[in-house]
């Protein structure tokens, strides 16, 4: 039994991911919170739902590139999938050109934190399932 | 993009912000420092320029401070004829300096600082706590 078959599980490793990316962007945002003319960027949220229903098939595994010639590059598997744009409204917009404001980004980065924590309980407890009907001790409590 | 680079560029956004800092420093115990020569120019303040820099090798973009360039605003004017310092009319040049701006820059350094360190902290717990799903 492969576990990547398994739509619930496609769908908490996407929603993972998408979350330690759009975690960076954040900090990313903070890094660069007096930095002039930058603009604050975040990842909207895919479709997980769409996500779910062709299981196996995460944005992280996309088709490969066809090769046919020896020079051709390869996507690296360090490209992200989620792409940031800018945000649309945010707080605020300095005079020098930089709209980030340090209290939004916190809010967002303990939003995204407790997402996350949310998803991997999620999976705890659903991998406890799996021990509980393999009859392993201590695995349904 | 992945939690590790999160750590990465909140890390530069403290060196970044740490660089300010020392500029802050080198202003406040500069802001007496006169010329030791007669009509000379005194310390002139310094400030940083932060901007945001595209690391290529791990895809992520950090902030980096990118120039060091000097106030050009005017200098502080004072009439002392007896300083070693001051010009054929008596008046000696002290630096630019304000030192309540150079607090102001401090304070928002640090809180660049904290929130920079904050962001390490969350990254960190979700870090540990996704290693530790696999105490199962």
């Amino acid at each position: 039994m492969n576990f990547n078959d398994i739509s619930l599980f496609t769908l908490m490793r996407g929603k993972l991911g998408y979350l330690s990316a759009r975690q960076s962007v954040i900090a990313q945002n903070i890094a660069n919170a007096d930095t002039p003319d930058y603009r604050a960027r975040d990842i909207a949220e895919p479709d997980f739902k769409k996500m779910a229903m062709q299981a196996g098939n995460s944005p992280a595994q996309k088709l490969p590139m066809h090769v046919t010639n020896a020079k051709h590059m390869t996507v690296s598997g360090s490209m992200s999938a989620f792409e940031a744009t800018e945000r649309k409204n945010t707080y605020e917009l300095n005079p020098d050109g930089n709209n980030v404001s340090t209290e939004e980004e916190m809010m967002k980065a303990a939003e995204t934190q407790a997402e996350y924590t949310k998803v991997l309980n999620l999976y705890r407890k659903t991998t406890d399932m799996f021990k509980t009907a393999i009859g392993r001790p201590g695995g349904g409590a | 993009m992945q939690l590790s680079d999160t750590l990465k560029i909140a890390a530069s956004g403290m060196k970044a912000q740490g660089d300010r800092l020392r500029v802050v420093a080198e202003n406040i115990a500069n802001a007496d420092s006169t010329s030791a020569t007669p009509g000379g120019e005194p310390y002139r303040r310094k400030v940083v320029m932060f901007q945001n820099v595209l690391d290529r090798e791990l895809g992520i973009e950090s902030v980096k401070v990118v120039k060091r360039t000097h106030d050009q605003s005017d200098f502080k004017k004072k009439f002392d004829p007896s300083h070693p310092a001051a010009d054929e009319q008596g008046y000696v040049l002290y630096p630019n300096v304000n030192t309540i701006v150079e607090m102001m820059d401090m304070r928002e350094a640090r809180r660049g600082y904290e929130a920079n360190l904050n962001m390490i902290e969350i990254s960190k717990s979700m870090l540990t706590r996704t290693i530790d799903l696999l105490r199962g």
